[in-house]
């Protein structure tokens, strides 16, 4: 890992479009300003791991727990959705 | 005089445009390897759907996520539209994983990763919207308060 030392309003690059900007040093805490392409994503990591562990706990669900969950979704439904009368 | 069921009108409506069979761009991390799926509609299951992987063993509910939260509206970037083949303004559909592991009382749905399909060619991808901070991956399900009556 290359790691630099930066000062609150210093910037760095990254290839020729990204731009990383440290605007504030607050303790612990580091506020940072990004100037990417749209085509890059920017993703906070914690909340791609927690993505990904919640697709992997996601995975084989049993057949008659989706059967239960879809009967209580559809009583659900036609509590909160009156049917319609035309 | 007859009577209508919005959520069977809106699962019929989706039963027809969505692709049968679905090519995951990246696969779903952890298993990124699993990228060919097939799809499944059962009325008897209905809002639910599954994907189930073609290659290794793996299968997931996925839910239109506008059946429970009407006012969903996950902000999806232009490089994801492109990735799987659409522009802005073209039809797309998106779907949510479920979770059963909590059991079905403590059932939830993925709102910060929801599956991008084309509708057209099946080609998808799982995203995380620019809004995602405003999103749950474990919202529950049955618990959802309605955000639009009819």
């Amino acid at each position: 890992m290359l790691v630099l030392k930066r000062r609150a309003g210093e910037t760095l690059m990254l290839g020729d479009s990204i731009e990383i900007r440290v605007l504030r040093v607050d303790g612990d805490s580091v506020s940072i300003g990004i100037v990417a392409p749209q085509n890059i994503a920017i993703v906070r990591a914690e909340l791609l791991q927690e993505i990904r562990a919640e697709t992997a706990s996601a995975a084989a669900p049993a057949r008659s727990a989706i059967q239960s969950l879809s009967a209580r979704l559809n009583a659900n439904a036609a509590i909160q959705k009156p049917e319609k009368i035309s | 005089m007859t009577m209508t069921d919005p959520a069977q009108s809106d699962f019929t409506k989706l039963s027809a445009v969505l692709p049968r069979k679905l090519h995951v761009i990246g696969g779903l991390p952890p298993y990124a390897e699993a990228v060919e799926f097939d799809l499944f509609l059962d009325e008897q299951y209905r809002p639910l759907l599954s994907i189930e992987s073609t290659s290794i063993d793996l299968a997931y509910v996925v839910v239109d996520p506008t059946f429970v939260f009407r006012n969903y509206a996950p902000v999806v970037a232009a490089a994801d539209l492109q990735e799987v083949g659409l522009q802005p303004g073209d039809e797309r559909l998106l779907l949510t994983i479920v979770n059963l592991s909590r059991g079905v009382e403590n059932a939830t749905t993925n709102l910060a990763g929801p599956l991008l399909v084309n509708p057209k060619t099946g080609n998808a991808k799982q995203i995380v919207p620019s809004n995602a901070q405003t999103f749950s991956c474990r919202q529950p399900l049955l618990s959802a308060v309605p955000q639009e009556t009819h």
